[in-house]
């Protein structure tokens, strides 16, 4: 760098970056001087010290400059340096001033949900006082905190003070801080007050029995002798209010309503209760119907027409029941039906539904839950499912029907027409009697039968393994587009007993076995 | 305020109107006239010349020379006489008033 660049670089520094374009005129003007001079055979030096320091020629710039606008000016001049502070200033308190107010908005919302929340708690405490007779002192100790952490909020707003921490902010965090960890330990709740209600129906007025409760339940029938009248007990923590209204008799229709309707509902968790239902034997009621959201049902040994339990989540126990109809709808519940004579209809979303020793059509249905049918009897039998495990065995069914997407289904031992539908699941077959057919898209299909089933399966891509014990009037007739067929059967189509199997492209393998002496 | 002698500002300013009323002349020729009686650092005529263009007191043009690379000039308007006019006028009545006071002064 010569010493002229050097000399323009530190004129370059005096200068605002704003005026960068002044800047390049006045260097043009003091090049061409520097020129002049150079041609007039002035020395570097000579010409530097004639030029002067840079500091002086910025300053004479900025003084122009200052003289022109002041010259120009309407009013007044400001230094450039106070107008940017200045406006740095403003904008950073204007940032200030929005974010506090942001905060004032948020302070006063949440305060009136504190107050709000802490007006609900003191209602619910003097609920509690004046309808069931119980001083709850937890309730009481939230509502006041709330109330007060809201409200000292409210007055620190009023206050202004920018200050974190005034005097009601302290109050307020405090009482939000107690009210908040009364809060979680949910002491507060109101699980109900003890009761034993019942009510014993006179004569043969009652021909339906119907139980809806809002309340954990724990249902049990229980068989009286013949000359005792029909009882319904209750026993457990209900709200005061509830417990008037629970029974009631018209036109022969028994029902027994616990309801939490209350403006309080969320604050109230009632424990579980126990009802006994008497029956006496040979009392034959048209209808049973139980309707719960929470429970454990334990029915038995009766009759009736038409049963109905519709339960959220829960246990069922069914056992020794004759009916025209049974109808069990869940969410999820623990199935189990056993020694029944009824038509059954179960939809049991996510629960097991175990049906054993039975006798009757059924029908059931489930996203992922196990079905698991044993030793049933029926005209016919409907199983649909889409995740859960289907197991059917040791059953005489005269057209069963089985649908399942993903599920893996084991039929064993079973007589009559069966008919499955199939998509991804695997479907396993032992020793099956009747008519079967198999509706398959990818699910392998195992097959395990010593005698004769008459059998006509269809696959996709699933592939079919069938073992058969020797029977030389046995003929596989199998077909596929793509898959390999093997079969240790070689085929003579005059054979009574006609097996059909045909894949798209899935594989077909045909295996002999001994025939068990047991078999024979 | 400034490392530059305010009274010689005005003066400058002066000088520079009143060469340019005889002459159109560029910067460097003006500070060597200006320098010859008013000592100055030379680069800080410019920024005065520059507002004088600024206040419409002068206009430039660019000169090609004989020797070296091409010269801005600078003319005098009518509103520079005018404003040359205006300071001579004060600057004399001014000169004339402290002498006058200095006169008086020592009298005392």
């Amino acid at each position: 760098m010569n010493k002229f660049e050097v000399f323009f670089e530190r004129l370059d520094q005096e200068f605002l970056v704003q005026d960068k374009e002044e800047f390049a005129e006045l260097k043009a003007d003091l090049q061409e001087q520097i020129e002049i001079m150079m041609a007039d055979g002035l020395t570097e030096a000579e010409i530097l010290a004639k030029l002067g320091d840079p500091k002086n020629i910025a300053a004479s710039f900025y003084e122009e400059k200052r003289l022109y606008k002041a010259e120009n000016a309407a009013k007044d001049i400001v230094p450039l340096e106070e107008v940017q502070e200045t406006y740095r200033r403003e904008w950073q308190l204007k940032q200030l001033a929005f974010f506090q107010s942001l905060l004032r908005l948020l302070t006063f919302l949440v305060s009136l949900v504190l107050v709000g929340s802490g007006g609900y708690f003191l209602l619910f405490a003097g609920y509690l006082l004046f309808w069931q007779q119980q001083l709850n002192f937890a309730a009481l100790a939230v509502g006041v905190m709330f109330l007060i952490s809201g409200s000292a909020f409210l007055l620190g707003l009023k206050k202004n003070s920018l200050h974190f921490l005034n005097k009601f902010r302290v109050i307020g965090w405090l009482a939000l801080a107690g009210g908040g960890l009364l809060l979680v330990s949910r002491t507060f709740v109101f699980t109900g007050i003890r009761q034993h209600l019942s009510y014993e129906v006179q004569g043969n007025a009652v021909e339906v029995f119907q139980l809806t409760s809002d309340y954990p339940i724990n249902i049990e029938t229980v068989n009286i002798s013949a000359d005792k009248q029909f009882r319904v007990e209750v026993d457990g923590y209900l709200l005061k209010s509830a417990s008037e209204d629970v029974f009631n008799v018209e036109e022969q229709r028994l029902t027994v309503t616990m309801a939490i309707v209350s403006f309080f509902s969320p604050l109230i968790q009632p424990k579980q209760t126990e009802v006994t239902v008497y029956l006496p034997v040979g009392k034959v009621l048209t209808d049973f119907a139980v309707a719960a959201a929470d429970g454990s049902l334990y029915l038995g040994d009766f009759s009736v027409k038409n049963m109905a339990v519709t339960l959220g989540e829960g246990e069922v126990d069914l056992t020794n029941i004759t009916a025209e109809q049974v109808l069990i709808e869940s969410e999820q519940a623990d199935l189990l039906v056993q020694d029944y004579q009824a038509e059954l209809t179960i939809k049991n979303q996510h629960g097991r539904s175990i049906l054993k020793e039975g006798a009757g059509r059924v029908a059931v249905r489930s996203t992922d839950g196990l079905i698991n049918l044993h030793m049933l009897e029926a005209p016919v039998g409907e199983v649909v499912s889409s995740q859960g495990k289907i197991i059917i065995t040791d059953s005489q069914i005269a057209d069963l029907s089985v649908a399942a997407d993903e599920s893996t289904s084991v039929l064993e031992r079973l007589s009559g027409t069966t008919a499955v539908e199939n998509q991804t699941g695997k479907i396993v077959l032992n020793e099956l009697a009747g008519v079967l057919t198999i509706n398959n898209h990818s699910g392998t299909i195992i097959v395990n039968q010593s005698q004769f089933v008459e059998a006509q399966v269809n696959s996709g891509s699933g592939l079919v393994k069938w073992v058969q014990a020797d029977d030389a009037n046995i003929f596989f007739d199998t077909e596929t587009q793509t898959g390999t067929i093997k079969s240790d059967f070689i085929g003579e189509n005059s054979a009574v007993n006609h097996v059909k199997i045909k894949t798209d492209s899935g594989d077909i393998t045909i295996i002999k076995k001994e025939a068990t002496p047991a078999d024979q | 305020m400034s490392q530059i002698n305010q009274f010689k500002k005005g003066v400058l300013e002066l000088c520079s109107l009143y060469l340019l009323a005889k002459n159109d002349c560029y910067g460097y020729e003006l500070t060597q006239k200006i320098n010859r009686y008013v000592a100055l650092t030379e680069g800080a005529l410019y920024p005065i010349l520059r507002r004088l263009v600024k206040e419409d007191y002068c206009t430039t043009y660019l000169k090609e020379s004989s020797e070296g690379p091409a010269r801005k000039y600078y003319q005098i308007t009518e509103a520079g006489q005018a404003h040359l006019a205006d300071l001579l006028s004060e600057w004399k009545s001014f000169v004339k008033s402290v002498d006058l006071f200095m006169l008086e002064v020592d009298d005392e």
